[in-house]
């Protein structure tokens, strides 16, 4: 009974979607902003979220939801809002998007999430693009932005002695070096990464190291979403008095199929999504807004 | 939500997918009352799969002690609050599965335990049921209970952490229904440790996705029984598999004793996940509590385990436990023999009733030694 609500909500969604003529961006919530404009520079603040660049972009606020369309849905949201601003240069097209949120949770326990943000960009016609994760004939691509990989790329990747500093283990198999056996540097053999079976089976979400905070995804509908082979993608976020301040850089043109080509001139749509993990947020249990319009110089 | 059938409840009832019973179904029975907690399952299993970095507090096998040992902490009484009173009308159950019961937006009524639910697997271990009175004196007869419980995953038909994960990234193998956590998709998102109602399921730190019992398949795709089934020292276990529902036949093992003589019986059945490990119930534990826990079959299965003396046949299949590292596919009684077979039906174990018994002498004059052992 309850999936058939819910899949009449989606159904609904879907009717006053293809009767105003697309997704999303014709009817947004009440006080979104119209369009986010992107404004060319000739360099990019993409490791400083902070930088007075940013202010020279329009702002645009884009209003967001409790997810309800599918399971796991978000009960109760904790975020309204988020602030964004567009910037770009040859190489890039990078989002600042800008939101209140109290906690800064960046660590991973069974009953710890991370604060994450996420952008959509449709990599079909973008009129017939459903905003909610695409469809096999108009897949969209994600770019993924989490707390707990800043904190990998700032600190190095959380380990078990940082989230509980009284333990103890004897040695384990394979492992070289000294207790407490730091997972990036005392696990290299084969043997001993088997181990870790995330990591052995290829899983991007057990990467012991990262470069960057982000991630390049793209899904064909609900549970469907899949990492790039390649990663092109920048990011980095900043949490200071209370709002987290995240970029996330698209490479203009990449030879990949799953990217979208962001050319100048050629208007596109972004929609949004963002965790709060203090909230246990994650998955479908996130804060979402429909597709905007995203205007490239 | 579709309608499936849950012989535990005797009834049909609601489940995100539709039926799909694998062509047989791995089970195991264990048996409460020969139980030690000596752990060795416990060791066995974490030392050949969840000995890495971030499994620390990972126990795909664990002994408890029930009613107040638990791991992780409280999970059965915090499903069961969640739950509510349980109704039973003779075999048929009258209440809520946790599918039945999920909440708006949810496919499976669940709870998330914290970190620190983990953090002592052995808190409440040997902790007796009520008060020993001042005075008191061993008479034959223990005036207060305990006993205990070993868990692994249930390998359910119906799993709850399987309906729970958005991205389909558990399933269960059609050809022996062992429930397995796909380590490439999995994203961490922990829906199937709230779901999985014997929290079963645990998330590693360090990897950042769930994991879970993953029934030793390498072994039993050769024939061979699971890590904790064969190092069992107390010889309380049996694994092998449970044809479909109305496809039993009298000289499978696990068919005999849980479909046939039902002196075997689930897990919190009323939880609706159709779960496959069986337990043959404590015999002095208050009935009340062995029902909670084992469903309505318990008065029947222990008037059953009690006739074993005199039920060659059950004798014979109960023989079968620990005896032999092969899977069982056959078995039958061969005068005041237990005769187990393999899969392409060769012997491979034979039970006396009564194990012979041979005197030594107590001087051995080859070794010009005293034995301490002369039997």
């Amino acid at each position: 009974m309850l999936q058939k609500k819910l899949w009449g909500g989606f159904l609904g969604l879907s009717i006053a979607a293809s009767l105003t003529g697309c997704w999303g961006t014709d009817q947004p919530p009440p006080g979104t902003s119209s369009e986010l404009k992107a404004t060319k520079v000739a360099s990019l603040p993409i490791e400083d979220p902070l930088s007075s660049t940013w202010d020279t972009a329009t702002e645009a606020t884009v209003v967001l939801l409790p997810q309800s369309i599918t399971y796991p849905i978000l009960g109760k949201g904790s975020v309204s809002e988020l602030k964004a601003r567009a910037l770009s240069d040859d190489k890039f097209v990078a989002l600042r998007l800008s939101w209140a949120d109290k906690t800064h949770d960046e660590t991973l326990e069974v009953d710890k999430f991370t604060d994450a943000v996420a952008i959509e960009l449709p990599l079909g016609d973008p009129q017939k693009t459903n905003p909610m994760m695409g469809s096999t004939e108009n897949p969209v691509y994600i770019l993924h932005w989490k707390a707990v990989w800043q904190r990998d790329v700032d600190k190095g990747r959380a380990d078990v002695q940082d989230l509980h500093p009284g333990y103890y283990s004897d040695p384990y198999p394979f492992v070289t070096g000294r207790f407490p056996y730091d997972v990036q540097e005392a696990f290299q053999t084969d043997n001993a990464r088997r181990y870790f079976p995330g990591l052995a089976a290829g899983n991007p979400v057990s990467k012991l190291y990262r470069r960057w905070p982000v991630e390049e995804l793209h899904a064909e509908g609900f549970g469907s979403l899949a990492d790039h082979s390649w990663q092109d993608a920048r990011g980095k976020g900043v949490w200071k008095d209370g709002r987290w301040s995240v970029v996330l850089a698209i490479p203009r043109e990449v030879p990949d199929r799953a990217n979208p080509h962001l050319l100048s001139g050629q208007n596109t749509l972004v929609a949004f999504a963002v965790w709060d993990g203090g909230s246990q947020n994650v998955g479908g249990r996130k804060h979402w807004a429909p597709f905007l319009k995203l205007v490239l110089p | 939500m579709s309608k499936v059938h849950n012989w535990h409840l005797n009834r049909d009832m609601e489940y995100p997918y539709e039926g799909s019973r694998p062509s047989r179904q791995i089970a195991y029975i264990f048996d409460t009352n020969k139980c030690i907690a000596c752990q060795t399952c416990t060791v066995a299993c974490k030392t050949t799969w969840t000995s890495g970095k971030g499994q620390e507090h990972v126990f795909y096998n664990n002994v408890e002690t029930k009613p107040y040992g638990f791991f992780p902490q409280a999970w059965d009484v915090s499903v069961q609050r969640l739950l509510g009173p349980n109704k039973w009308k003779k075999d048929t159950y009258e209440g809520k599965t946790v599918f039945e019961a999920a909440p708006p937006g949810e496919r499976v009524l669940g709870y998330l335990p914290d970190e620190e639910d983990y953090a002592s697997p052995n808190l409440g271990e040997d902790v007796i049921a009520g008060s020993v009175e001042k005075g008191a004196f061993f008479q034959g007869m223990h005036q207060t209970w305990m006993f205990y419980l070993a868990r692994i995953c249930n390998h359910c038909t119906y799993p709850g952490c399987l309906a729970a994960c958005p991205r389909k990234a558990i399933y269960k193998r059609p050809e022996d229904g062992i429930v397995l956590v796909d380590q490439s998709r999995c994203r961490g998102y922990r829906e199937c440790v709230k779901a999985c109602p014997y929290k079963k399921i645990f998330y590693n730190m360090i990897t950042r996705v769930s994991e879970k019992c993953i029934g030793c398949f390498p072994l039993i795709e050769q024939g061979e029984q699971p890590q904790c089934v064969k190092t069992c020292i107390g010889k309380i276990r049996l694994q092998g598999f449970l044809s479909k529902p109305g496809e039993e036949r009298a000289d499978n093992p696990l068919d005999y004793l849980i479909r046939i003589r039902k002196i075997a019986l689930p897990l919190y059945p009323q939880y609706g996940t159709e779960p496959n490990v069986y337990y043959i119930p404590p015999l002095h534990v208050p009935i009340s509590f062995s029902q909670q826990m084992f469903g309505p079959g318990v008065e029947a299965a222990m008037t059953t385990y009690r006739g074993v003396p005199n039920d060659p046949d059950l004798l014979s299949a109960l023989l079968l436990f620990g005896n032999t590292p092969r899977i069982l596919h056959r078995f039958r009684r061969d005068g005041q023999e237990a005769v187990g077979y393999d899969d392409k039906d060769q012997e491979v174990v034979r039970v006396p009733f009564t194990e012979p018994f041979f005197a030594r002498d107590f001087f051995d004059k080859k070794n010009d030694v005293y034995r301490h052992n002369i039997t």
